[in-house]
């Protein structure tokens, strides 16, 4: 028993000894969290990290929150949901997911922490370089809690990266007026001071996007002057232009070609796998969940409006579904010329998120607001006729009414499935009087929006709210 | 008759077999091959009082592998490969003791004899039967927990493909779910559900010593007993493995004596099991007519149209006759000092769909050699190799329910069609999609027992395991839904390496006559390292050649992932009898496993047991006579379970999937990490009773057990604003309450007549007593159609279907009415069939008429009428209820075998009862869903039509109002009764075999899958779910096979 009892110590002693190191285990195809922020390289590869996932944010949302409520677009019968057309949001409908946003919130804050700490550890880095990354991370994180507020409304404030699990992770949502004054703005203007104005990537948040925000913030607050100055300050970079009518198209298909983008998401569906709007708008392998509506078609397929050039480049008029959009295509036609889309696993979209045109028409529609109507026309002008259309003459829009009718619906067809009709209409406080008579068109016992504007805003998504028990659902959903 | 057949002639052809004996060792470079050669000379200079003889089964046939012991000594031989032994005793009053497992013991008294002639008889159960326990054995008498012991014999009777699949229904509280697919697994449940994640609720198996996730290299041939430890007293050696049961799997070893050689074959054929209505083409224009809403349509009728002017029967067109082809091929023997077993199987089977199909190789040698009575070195082998084309089921038999029957199969120039009208050919997916895999596996084992004195023996081994996989996927153009076509592929590597070592002490002593001590403790380590990647092509050159260098790589579909974790324990276990009558069992485990935070990586694992053997007590002595044996067994311990991702406790950055503009991307881990994360720990307790009436002909055994899971390894979901999703906690609890109850007996022996039954009943009660804040949660479908939803909820059970309930369908646009509680109103109408107001019970009723609405509209004739649980006007989320449930309220097996003279009849019935199954297969057919997948042929002819309609099918409508809810309408009874398996044996008599130079020979016919009473509507209410959050959902499952075949079994 002895020598049982003598080789079990040792045995059990050699175990315990070796045993802390033996159960020590490294992730091997990713990396420990304490191992990262170390270098440049960490940086450059956790900004591309927080882009990718405005890919996610972009992917199939980007049609859901800002064209599919509108009057752009129908269902497709049996391959997408007539709730989106018809006022019948609820928690459990795509696009009620806030999480894709967050997301890139988190990576934007992580950045925000950890920059700092990787300037301390390599002193040898261009200063310049760490604010420009900096302002990245600001700017990309404004421009998502603005998407917030338009979608939503109140929404959770997080400004540090959530990277422990001691740390409270339930908090209640924050009043618009806050996170506009006291995160939105303020991250801007941070932005601003320490960007890098010679970095003019059109993939990259630089300084054009600052001021694309702030002006179309100022105009979702009806702040037309301050709409107005930020536009003068975007001007003043020299930098935007309108794109020649000819070339209108690379706005979609080569965004880094023109003088007009701002900003716009990089896709290769090689690294990236296939933009999710394609199985809305159009691929080669599947139906479209989206039909066009009668209004954008009716526009675009009369033979008086042959000259508009966005028509024939926006929509696929040979198809008599309606139901494809080849606006983000580059046309690539069969032996019949007829447009051949790609599968939806290998899509390339490259979303507008801000550009020179859009900037052009607010500060008309400040103009107009303002009762400028000379600036509004010549800026409408410019976008209308550079469609190819005739000028309108000084003597067709003679009232505010008009010309706000004008600047709506140049929008309407100059920014078709980019995500801008429906918060136009919100903005403009015509969501009930564009909408509520076609949703009863589409379903005759159907409420619209009515007097009660409450579901301008989107339900939280169930999943959202069950992780969450300090959320309130949006009234009046459930 | 025995004593005619007790002369065998095992010599005659020794020259012959011990050269294949010998050449085959030579191939395998074994390097006590010289031990070998010298063994079988008899010791010479006999004493007077030795005595030889020949032991036999009952049907003459000879019995190697008996123990052969002299009464009150403790020594003893074995018999040889032909059932012969010669052992020196101290005179002719000895007595021995004949002893083998599955036998009953025999004792003899030797007398005058010197030849003796013995034969046994195949016991129910035999309670000096060791059972392996893990890191050591036991005999089944002394056993204080519950551990069901399954042998070799009864295995073999059901020729299966896989081990797991001859498990079905031979022990209580482990329910084996088997797989229609050809070379699948069967999932094994012990004793219910015990926590929320897949791998977390299989259990550990055990090979030979060596720890495993799963026994599907195991050869069902080559396995000499199983055991399955289920109570925590038991399983809880094996700590941190353990909560879900232990499989102790033991393989064959040899027999000393001359090399026996075993050949056998089995061909079987089986056809589609069930085959189900599907619309033809006169049904498919019904349903368009009804689509299109105008009596004159009906797709194209036209008959020179070739692509819609078929009638295809698909089923008939996709299956064929099912055939296995089973050879097994193995020697085993030994000589005094050293023994071997070695075998072969291959097996093709050709699955019931065209071009499914898996075919495997399967090789072991097992040898053990023990150059004194103090040392013994043991080494085993094993390599297989499988492969397999895995065809997609649903794109291939279900989409043969989808696709309508008037579309073209064929072009008319005889080529496969790809694509029509949305739907995919069935046939050319099966015969043109490749998804083809190459497994390959290895192991080798080596262990040294050294016994220090006779009671302390030290055992040391070491395992390496070596797996390899190859995938290859490819979807040609022609299956391309794409504008232009494409086609597509990938192929995957993985490759595993594990290593074990084990070390530990068994003690072994009884003191005086009464006192057995036996004691354990041991040291174990293992580390798993996998390596895998996946690439992706698309664009291939050539469609024949499919290797990557024919495409273009895709970098978003090609991955690379590496990983690996290890473990550590410590173990000990001792025991204490009393006479046999009183037992005492206590174990303890300490492991560790980098799985878990550094504050929590070591977990210790207690358990005791207690056992009575009552039938020992003076008071019980009245009983002598028909109850011959009772132990009542009480243990309580604790068991773990640990199976999580590797690094679920650490926080990490991902990197290799988000690129932007040509930078690749680093993000957090959607899950952030938990550096307190421990194991999950279950607490089991359990009663057992042990009976065995007259003379072991009756043998009881029941056992109550109470399993609570808590600390549940569990991914908690975070608030989305933090920028995470989850995170792995440790929370929640789940209760399992069962009664198992085995009965075992032979109700008639005769000379030349025996039958053995035995029956198994198992019923559990799983419960979810606690849940993260106590909030209940939807898994599957949390939208209002399609497929199946659950509700987790404190209370309920995993495998509650939740959704709406129909009620009926609405005959009348006007039948949507209801009073102010919400009852509903008849309306009547005049024979003109003009409405005429309501009456309520009969009476004129005058007051308010409510109606409901569904997705905002207002509900009409045809419409579904779903019980309006929260009474207001509207059908939504709060009208949701448990519609049923998925898991069986009980299931039991019945096993017989009947022997007469030379022929032996077996057969199995298997039961699960009460479960309910979420027929999505149908579901997807019937919800109107798609233009182009056409419903059931009872769909189309009781749809809704016109008003007035009674029936329980709703209208055909584009636009929806929610009638095709997740609902009761396909939630169908999943009971069944199957006669599973079925063999008529017969083994020739021993002067025939001899004639054919065989020891042995028997042929047999086999029959799998005979009968099944089930009122299940789709292929077979027995399917696999892999979720035990999602469980007893049909998607179109493979359908099941009826098989009957004809083997073979030859000893030379």
């Amino acid at each position: 028993m002895n020598r049982l009892f003598c080789l079990l110590i040792l045995a059990s002693a050699i175990a315990m000894s070796g045993c802390s190191k033996f159960l020590d285990k490294k992730p091997q195809t990713q990396i420990r969290t304490s191992s990262f922020w170390k270098t440049e390289d960490d940086i450059k590869a956790a900004i591309a990290g927080m882009y990718s996932g405005m890919q996610d944010v972009c992917g199939t949302n980007f049609l859901y929150w800002g064209d599919a409520r509108s009057d752009n677009y129908f269902d497709n019968p049996k391959y997408g949901n007539v709730s989106y057309y018809t006022n019948g949001l609820t928690s459990s409908i795509n696009g009620s997911d806030w999480s894709p946003l967050y997301t890139v919130i988190g990576r934007a804050n992580d950045l925000l922490k950890h920059v700092p700490e990787v300037k301390a550890l390599q002193p040898g880095i261009d200063p310049k370089l760490i604010n420009y990354y900096l302002s990245e991370a600001y700017n990309v994180r404004a421009y998502c809690y603005f998407q917030l507020v338009k979608v939503w409304g109140d929404a959770p404030l997080w400004t540090v990266p959530f990277d422990s699990i001691g740390m409270d992770p339930y908090k209640a949502r924050t009043p618009v007026n806050d996170l506009l004054d006291k995160l939105i703005i303020p991250d801007l203007l941070t932005a601003e001071s320490l960007t890098n104005p010679d970095q003019k990537t059109v993939w990259e948040a630089n300084l054009g996007l600052t001021y694309a925000l702030l002006m179309d913030i100022s105009m979702w607050r009806h702040d037309n002057a301050g709409a107005i100055e930020w536009y003068n300050k975007l001007t003043n970079l020299k930098r935007y232009k309108i794109e020649p009518t000819a070339t209108w198209k690379n706005l979609f298909i080569a965004p880094s070609k023109t003088v007009e983008n701002i900003w716009s998401i990089y896709w290769d569906w090689t690294t990236d796998g296939g933009a999710g709007i394609s199985g809305q708008i159009g691929a080669g392998n599947t139906n479209s969940t989206f039909k066009i509506s009668d209004v954008i078609w009716n526009y675009f397929s009369a033979a008086a409006n042959a000259k508009d050039i966005r028509g024939a480049q926006s929509i696929d008029l040979k198809v008599k579904a309606h139901d494809k959009t080849l606006k983000y295509y580059p046309v690539n036609l069969d032996g019949s010329g007829n447009q051949l889309y790609p599968a939806n696993n290998q899509a390339n979209v490259y979303f507008p998120i801000y550009r020179f045109a859009d900037m052009t028409l607010l500060r008309a529609e400040a103009a107009n607001n303002l009762h400028d109507l000379p600036t509004a026309l010549a800026l409408l002008n410019q976008i209308h006729t550079r469609a190819g259309l005739t000028a309108y003459a000084d003597t067709t829009l003679t009232d505010s009414t008009t010309m706000s009718n004008a600047i709506l619906k140049e929008r309407q067809y100059e920014f078709f499935a980019e995500g801008r009709r429906f918060f136009d209409l919100v903005r403009n406080g015509v969501v009930a009087k564009v909408m509520d008579p076609l949703i009863r068109i589409r379903k005759p016992d159907a409420q619209g929006f009515g007097a009660d504007m409450r579901t301008v805003l989107w339900p939280l998504s169930i999943t959202v709210l069950n992780a969450n028990p300090k959320l309130v659902q949006n009234q009046p959903y459930n | 008759m025995k004593k005619k057949l007790c002369h065998s002639h095992p010599g005659r052809l020794s020259p012959g077999r011990n050269r294949i004996f010998y050449l085959l060792l030579l191939l395998q470079l074994f390097t006590f091959l010289t031990n070998a050669q010298k063994t079988p000379l008899p010791p010479r200079g006999e004493p007077i009082n030795r005595v030889g003889g020949t032991v036999l089964d009952s049907k003459g046939n000879p019995l190697p592998g008996v123990s052969v012991t002299i009464k009150s000594t403790g020594m003893g031989t074995t018999t040889d490969s032909s059932g012969k032994f010669r052992i020196t005793v101290p005179g002719p009053q000895s007595v021995l003791v004949f002893s083998l497992v599955s036998y009953e013991n025999k004792e003899e008294t030797v007398g005058r004899k010197v030849k003796m002639v013995i034969a046994l008889n195949e016991a129910a159960n035999s309670l000096n039967d060791v059972v392996v326990i893990g890191y050591g054995t036991a005999k089944k008498r002394d056993l204080a927990g519950s551990i069901t012991s399954i042998s070799a014999k009864q295995l073999e009777e059901r020729h299966p493909a896989s081990l797991g699949d001859a498990l079905q229904g031979m022990a209580a509280g482990v329910l084996v779910t088997t797989s229609a697919v050809p070379g699948a697994q069967p999932s094994i449940r012990i004793r219910g559900y015990s926590t929320f994640s897949s791998a977390g609720n299989n259990p550990l198996y055990v090979i030979d010593g060596v720890l495993s996730d799963n026994m599907d290299w195991v050869n069902p041939n080559d396995v000499q007993s199983v055991e399955i430890l289920k109570d925590a007293a038991s399983a809880a050696i094996y700590g941190s493995r353990s909560a879900n049961g232990v499989i102790i799997v033991t393989t064959k070893r040899g027999v000393e004596g001359k090399p026996r050689i075993n050949v056998q074959y089995l061909h079987t054929s089986g056809i589609l099991a069930h085959k189900l209505p599907q619309a033809n083409s006169r049904e498919v224009r019904l349903y368009r007519q009804e689509q299109s809403n105008s009596p004159t349509a009906g797709g194209n009728t036209d008959s020179l149209n070739p692509s819609f002017n078929a009638d295809n029967d698909y089923q008939d067109l996709l299956t064929r006759t099912a055939l296995k082809n089973q050879v097994d091929f193995g020697i085993s023997g030994g000589a005094r000092n050293m023994n071997y077993f070695t075998s072969i199987r291959a097996l093709d089977d050709q699955g019931l769909v065209v071009n499914s199909y898996a075919k495997s190789l399967l090789l072991r040698a097992n040898i053990e050699f023990s150059p004194s009575t103090k040392f013994k070195y043991t080494s085993r082998f094993n390599f297989g190799y499988t492969t397999g084309n895995k065809i997609d089921e649903g794109n291939t038999i279900f989409q043969a329910f989808q696709r309508p029957a008037n579309y073209a199969v064929f072009f008319p120039d005889g080529t496969l069609t790809g694509y029509i009208s949305g739907r995919r050919n069935p046939l050319s997916v099966a015969l043109l999609q490749v998804n083809r895999n190459q497994n390959y596996q290895g192991g080798l084992f080596n262990q040294i027992e050294y016994t220090f004195i006779p009671s302390l023996k030290f055992t040391t081994n070491a395992v390496v395991n070596y797996s390899e996989t190859r995938t290859q996927g490819f979807l040609p153009k022609l299956l391309s839904s794409a504008n232009p076509t494409t086609n597509a592929g990938s192929e995957g590597f993985s490759r595993t390496v594990n290593w074990q070592y084990q070390a530990f002490f068994n003690y072994n002593k009884t003191f005086g006559k009464d006192h057995a001590v036996t004691g354990l403790a041991g040291f174990s380590a293992e580390n798993t390292q996998t390596n895998s990647a996946t690439l992706a092509d698309v664009n291939y050159v050539s469609e024949e050649i499919l290797t990557l260098n024919s495409g273009t790589l895709v970098p978003s579909g090609t991955t690379t992932s590496a990983t690996g974790n290890s473990l550590a324990s410590l173990f000990g276990r001792a025991s204490y009898s009393y006479k046999g009558k009183y037992i005492l069992n206590a174990l303890v485990r300490r492991d560790g496993s980098s799985r878990f935070g550094a504050n929590n990586r070591w977990g210790n694992f207690v358990s005791g047991a207690v056992a009575w053997r009552f039938t020992d007590e003076r008071f019980m002595n009245w009983s002598g006579n028909v109850l011959d044996d009772g132990k009542l067994r009480v243990s309580v311990g604790q068991t773990g379970n640990e199976r999580i991702g590797n690094f679920d406790a650490q926080s990490k950055y991902d990197f290799g999937t988000y690129f932007y503009n040509a930078q690749s991307g680093v993000a957090p881990n959607s899950a952030v990490g938990n550096p307190n994360l421990k194991w999950e720990s279950t607490l089991q307790s359990d009663v057992g009773l042990d009976l065995s009436f007259f003379k072991g002909r009756l043998l009881v055994v029941a056992d109550y057990y109470v399993k609570t899971t808590s600390d549940m390894l569990y991914s908690r979901p975070l608030p989305r604003e933090t920028g995470y999703s989850s995170v792995r906690v440790n929370v929640g609890t789940v209760q399992n309450k069962g009664f198992e109850l085995t009965l075992t007996g032979r109700p008639l022996v005769r000379r030349d007549f025996d039958w053995l039954v035995s029956s198994n009943l198992s019923i559990e009660r799983g419960v979810v007593k606690k849940l993260n804040g106590g909030q209940s949660f939807i898994s599957g479908n949390s939208s209002d159609a399609g497929n199946a939803a659950w509700l987790i909820r404190e209370g309920g059970a995993l495998g509650d279907f939740y959704g709406w309930k129909q009620v009926g369908v609405y005959a009348y646009d006007q039948s949507n009415a209801y009073n102010d509680n919400w009852e509903r109103l008849t309306p009547n109408f005049d024979k003109n069939g003009v409405f005429q107001g309501y009456t309520f019970k009969g009476q004129p009723y005058t007051g308010a008429v409510h109606s409901v609405y569904g997705r905002s509209t207002k509900l009409k004739g045809g419409d579904v009428e779903f019980a309006n649980l929260t009474k207001d006007s509207v059908i939504d989320n709060a009208d949701r209820t448990v519609l049923g449930n998925a898991q069986p309220k009980f299931y039991l097996a019945l096993m017989n075998t009947l022997h007469y003279k030379q022929f032996t009849l077996s057969f199995t019935f298997n039961t699960q009862w009460g479960n309910k199954i979420y027929n999505n297969a149908a579901r997807v057919l019937d919800d109107y869903g798609t233009s182009n997948i056409i419903p059931q042929p009872y769909v189309i002819h009781n749809m809704w039509r016109k008003q007035g309609d009674v029936t329980d099918v709703p209208v055909y409508r584009s636009s929806s109002v929610g009638n095709v809810r997740v609902s009761d309408r396909f939630i169908e009874d999943g009971s069944f009764i199957r006669l599973a398996y079925l063999q008529l044996n017969y083994t020739l008599p021993p002067a025939l075999s001899r004639k054919m130079f065989a020891q042995s020979a028997n042929c047999y016919i086999y029959g799998s899958n005979l009968l099944t009473w089930t009122n299940y509507t789709w292929y077979d209410p027995e399917f696999t779910s892999s979720d035990p959050l999602q469980l007893g959902q049909d998607g179109g499952n493979y359908p099941r096979r009826r098989e009957i075949g004809l083997g073979i079994n030859i000893y030379f």
